[in-house]
């Protein structure tokens, strides 16, 4: 019987009252590969950042070797022996392998001054990579590697030191599935030296390739634990697509006018392969994919904000020209954006400020027009804001929300681009959500929602087209669409 | 005082007194007469009254013109029913057959959905049946009988329901007038409430309208309880509590925004 090398029980985190761990329950046993598999928002990053010392969990108790930790700072952790590969890859770009593997405990030549020990460190760094299979010269600077390159020099940096756990998340994200199997090669080779590795991941058949054990995530529950011999790519789906609120979502079924926007053989390099699609008039069409799907940079395209490298853009049947997101404003386009800390607030300006952030102040005739509307439109969605001139931070999750799609219904946008419209957000804020949704269809706008909740997806769209790889798979009407069949095409089903 | 708040009480001075005045509508309030302009310039793109030097005075002549029944233009909550009223008539689709049962509310739905093609409409109240008399004669309109309550001229008793017996529609619109957790939804008397379980009984799909302020309130008597309905409208100030429960509870709350501009 292998020992328990990692035990977590109970672990609970919120964050601003929404629950993303409930009472998670997991053991990661000596020399095993245990992949976590569920949809994005499902909790399994902020559970990778709570075993990091990231996140601090608001209760429950991990246990390492039968020992309670107390994980309170990422150096905590590296101290426990845990290290973790993210999905964005922290190296130097300007330093070889060798020093990136050994960042911290280069080894020291002794003498008048004290230094690095070039020679051993570059001899050091080509054994490790060596034992590891990876075919790579220890001298390359990083920048010339690619991504799936720079996630084994990661790799090789956890193997020296020492940890015993690794945890990855999302190792074979954005690169492709050759490019993948030296890291599946090195996995086994990491488990055969009795490391332990709890592999996180949403590609399905990764999983079943090289887990021992696969635990299920939805909405921050386990909803189950299985031996990697028991299972198949089947039930793995059937679990996943589970659906809870299936007839919650207060949409209007509004008539569909005329054709409004189309998308003709687009193509961004590396990303998106040959998109093609229709918009009507008071339609919500649905996008689902996977991360790494290319769902994200098909939002961005359309917003002018990523070049798109062939293809064109339609509107009410005239070819037009978005290149930038000055044009797409131009031609009442709106981007509600995944994440808004990055892409569309701007926490430290005030509400009006960030109400205003689409208009361009012109004259202060102008402005003094657009500030007027500004706060009518707050009046009518009754923002409960004390103060319009406080920062946007001291509103909530979901206040914040509304703001930034507020913000372009004064842009008279008739073509609105949501990317995850209700992640991260309180129940009653996206039922608000959704009814900011019908407005906007009732009085002629047409929507895109793209959207990792496949049950909002359904709950919500009249078509849904599935991304796969960059490429649309499948097109579902509302007859068909459940979570089942788009589960099994965004997972990469035939 | 939020603006939703300031405007009601900006309406109810103008019913009760025909006409505001901006200086006196800013001490009363505490709030600038910048603001006070402001609500009166939405109050006008409503057509609710006309901005004067100073003021502004009630558009009696829209509202007439609108035959509204002179105790429903009191109402503290007119807006908010006739958006529900928009709102709902979406849900009425061409060839259908509905009941539009007793209210103010439902009178709002009758007023929005004159477009609508080969409708039939079965109502106990007769102020909806008059609307749609005089402003949709393509509907067909079919009026229960029943004891007349004079004050609301809506029809109840067994007579109302042994008629509702013999009919079946695709929806009802159901006005209620309390919306509690614990207590479920009720209305004001028995009679309405037995009439509403009978036109329950008869529609394939329910829809419950009332405005926000019936929430977490609780009237005369017992209807049904809080899940029954499977879609709801009312409007955002709805409180949060009842979002969530509807939500989780997969029931659809459609609430009247009406903000964008198109």
């Amino acid at each position: 019987m292998p020992d328990t090398v990692l035990k977590l029980s109970n672990i609970t985190k919120s964050f601003g009252g929404n629950v993303v761990l409930n009472k998670i329950n997991l053991e990661l046993e000596e020399g095993q590969v245990h992949a976590i598999v569920g949809e994005n928002g499902a909790g399994k990053s902020v559970l990778v950042q709570v075993i990091a010392g990231i996140h601090r969990k608001d209760s429950g108790e991990i246990e390492i070797d039968g020992k309670r930790a107390d994980i309170l700072s990422p150096k905590h952790a590296r101290n426990y022996g845990i290290s973790v590969i993210f999905q964005e890859t922290f190296l130097f770009d300007h330093f070889t392998i060798a020093e990136n593997i050994f960042l911290k405990d280069a080894p020291i030549k002794i003498g008048l001054i004290n230094a690095v020990d070039m020679q051993k460190l570059y001899g050091n760094a080509q054994d490790i990579l060596d034992r590891l299979e990876f075919p790579l010269d220890a001298r390359t600077c990083v920048r010339e590697l690619n991504l799936a390159q720079r996630r084994m020099v990661e790799i090789a940096r956890a193997f020296t030191r020492q940890s015993r756990i690794i945890i990855m998340d999302e190792p074979t994200s954005s690169i492709s599935r050759a490019e993948s199997l030296p890291i599946f090669k090195m996995i086994n080779l990491l488990k055969a030296n009795g490391k332990s590795i709890l592999y996180i991941s949403h590609r399905l058949e990764d999983v079943l390739e090289i887990a021992d054990k696969i635990t299920i995530i939805k909405k921050g529950i386990i909803l189950d634990t299985f031996d990697n011999k028991n299972i198949d790519y089947k039930d793995v789906i059937d679990i996943l697509s589970i659906n809870s609120y299936k007839n919650a979502y207060p949409i209007l079924d509004v008539k569909k006018g005329k054709e409004v926007f189309s998308v003709r053989n687009l193509c961004v390099d590396n990303y998106l392969d040959d998109i093609n699609f229709t918009l009507y008039q008071g339609e919500i069409l649905g996008i689902s994919g996977l991360a790494g799907s290319g769902r994200s940079e098909l939002a961005k395209t359309l917003f002018g904000f990523m070049k798109k490298s062939c293809g064109a853009f339609y509107m009410n049947g005239h070819k037009v020209r978005i290149n930038s997101i000055m044009d797409s404003i131009k031609h009442g386009v709106a981007y509600i954006p995944e994440n808004r800390m990055d892409e569309g607030a701007f926490l430290n300006l005030s509400i009006i400020q960030n109400l205003l952030s689409t208009q361009r102040p012109r004259l202060l005739k102008n402005s003094m027009n657009s500030k007027d509307k500004a706060l009518r439109y707050i009046n009518k969605v009754h923002l409960e804001a004390d103060n319009l001139n406080n920062q946007l931070f001291t509103l909530s999750g979901g206040n914040q929300q509304k703001l930034l799609l507020i913000k372009w219904f004064i842009t008279n946008s008739r073509i609105f681009i949501f990317n995850e419209p209700t992640k991260g957000i309180d129940v009653a804020s996206k039922v608000d959500i959704y009814n900011l949704m019908n407005d906007l269809i009732r009085k002629g706008a047409s929507l895109i929602i793209i959207s990792s909740d496949v049950d909002e997806l359904i709950g919500i769209s009249d078509r849904i087209i599935v991304l796969y790889n960059g490429a649309i798979i499948k097109e579902f009407g509302k007859e068909t669409a459940t979570v089942e069949n788009i589960n099994y095409y965004c997972y990469g089903g035939k | 005082m939020f603006a939703a708040e300031r405007i009601r009480l900006i309406k109810k001075l103008l019913l009760e007194n025909k006409k505001v005045d901006v200086s006196e509508l800013s001490n009363l309030l505490s709030v600038t007469e910048v603001t006070i302009r402001r609500d009166l310039e939405k109050l006008d793109n409503e057509n609710f009254l006309i901005r004067t030097h100073g003021g502004a005075i009630l558009n009696e002549e829209k509202l007439a013109a609108e035959n509204w029944p002179y105790e429903s233009i009191k109402d503290d909550f007119f807006l908010e029913k006739s958006i529900i009223g928009k709102i709902a008539s979406l849900m009425v689709r061409d060839n259908d057959t509905i009941i539009l049962g007793p209210g103010i509310t439902c009178l709002h739905i009758a007023k929005n959905i004159s477009e609508k093609k080969n409708l039939r409409v079965v109502t106990n109240d007769i102020n909806i049946a008059t609307e749609l008399a005089n402003e949709s004669p393509n509907i067909k309109v079919v009026l229960t009988g029943g004891d007349l309550d004079p004050s609301t001229l809506q029809l109840s008793g067994t007579l109302t329901e042994s008629i509702l017996d013999g009919i079946y529609v695709n929806r009802s619109f159901i006005e209620v007038d309390g919306v509690h957790m614990e207590n479920g939804y009720s209305v004001e008397s028995i009679e309405k409430a037995s009439v509403i379980k009978k036109i329950m009984s008869k529609s394939k799909e329910s829809i419950a309208v009332c405005d926000y302020s019936k929430f977490n309130s609780t009237s005369f008597y017992y209807l049904c309880p809080i899940t029954t309905f499977s879609k709801v409208i009312s409007n955002e100030q709805v409180p949060g509590n009842y979002k969530q429960y509807f939500f989780e509870n997969g029931i659809k709350l459609f609430i009247t925004y009406d903000v964008y501009e198109g």
